[in-house]
């Protein structure tokens, strides 16, 4: 069929109308479902932004380093002194708590052979 | 409906990823407490002596050959001092300090990064060693030393703190000596 003659064939004028407005209609839906889609990537692309920005500062947080103090000494001998001190004050004072174990663990064993020799008294006694 | 799951499951996956991020923060704050950060918060301040010794000068002291410590005796220190990495030592005579330094070792020990190697109660003087260990490895000593009455009348607290890889053995044999 020509376009000429597709022009002549009569249109009722409700129908029209009804079309233009089926159109119409389409053309709106066809909006709304872009603007949702849009808005949906906004909120997808914020969440990512969100995400990535607390991974950075976690990363930025682990990988901190804390201010690192100035030596005290600038001279190896004086600073070995101060360890080798240092060293002796642990030595010492784990000292007494080892010598507080061995006169705990004296009293322990003096009370157990007390306790054997009680023992052993009564099983003499009992023969 | 299509839109409310969406929401739903985004908030969902949002609330989770919060939680773990905020676990991870928490982990990495544990992590992160040390000698260091005590070093680093008490040092200068008023009652406080401070003294730090670093991985470079350390690299210095293995140069030098063993020598004599007072009594005469040559005690072979080399080995013990070419594992260390750090020292950190604080010497607090102020009360309120020393009870603040105790209670931020005890948070230290509660989250589980020391462990208690030994503690002792001598007349008041109070002696904790703690450490962390990597297998058979000593990674850090720390030890709490208060003199009685350190948190209310006087008194002095220390802490010596050394980062090391220093083997267990090693520290088996400071306190073989210390037991001399």
């Amino acid at each position: 069929m020509k376009e000429k003659d597709i022009n002549e064939i009569p249109v009722p004028g409700e129908l029209e109308g009804e079309m233009s407005d089926f159109i119409d209609l389409m053309n709106a839906a066809e909006r709304t479902m872009e603007q949702a889609r849009r808005r949906r990537n906004v909120v997808r692309w914020s969440y990512v932004a969100g995400v990535a920005a607390s991974a950075a500062l976690l990363v930025t947080f682990l990988f901190r380093q804390p201010a690192m103090p100035e030596d005290t000494f600038t001279n190896p001998h004086e600073a070995y002194a101060c360890v080798e001190q240092a060293l002796a004050a642990i030595s010492e004072k784990m000292g007494s708590g080892i010598q507080q174990a061995r006169r705990a663990e004296n009293r322990i064993d003096a009370g157990t052979a007390k306790i054997k020799e009680m023992y052993e008294r009564d099983n003499l006694l009992a023969n | 409906m299509r839109e409310t799951t969406y929401w739903l499951t985004n908030s969902n996956i949002m609330k989770k990823t919060v939680i773990f991020l905020f676990a991870m923060f928490m982990a990495a704050a544990t992590f992160a407490q040390g000698g260091k950060e005590l070093y680093n918060r008490y040092s200068g301040k008023d009652g406080v002596s401070a003294v730090y010794i670093s991985p470079a000068m350390f690299e210095l002291i293995k140069q030098i050959p063993d020598i004599e410590i007072e009594g005469g005796e040559t005690f072979n220190l080399s080995e013990i001092i070419k594992t260390f990495d750090g020292m950190y030592i604080l010497e607090i005579e102020n009360a309120e300090l020393a009870s603040e330094v105790g209670k931020n070792v005890a948070e230290l020990v509660e989250k589980g990064r020391y462990s208690l190697l030994m503690e002792a109660v001598d007349g008041g003087d109070r002696v904790h060693v703690y450490i962390v260990r990597e297998g058979d490895t000593v990674t850090d000593f720390l030890m709490l030393a208060s003199e009685k009455g350190a948190e209310s009348t006087g008194g002095s607290t220390a802490v010596i703190s050394i980062s090391a890889k220093m083997a267990m053995s090693e520290l088996q044999k400071l306190m073989a000596s210390a037991m001399q």
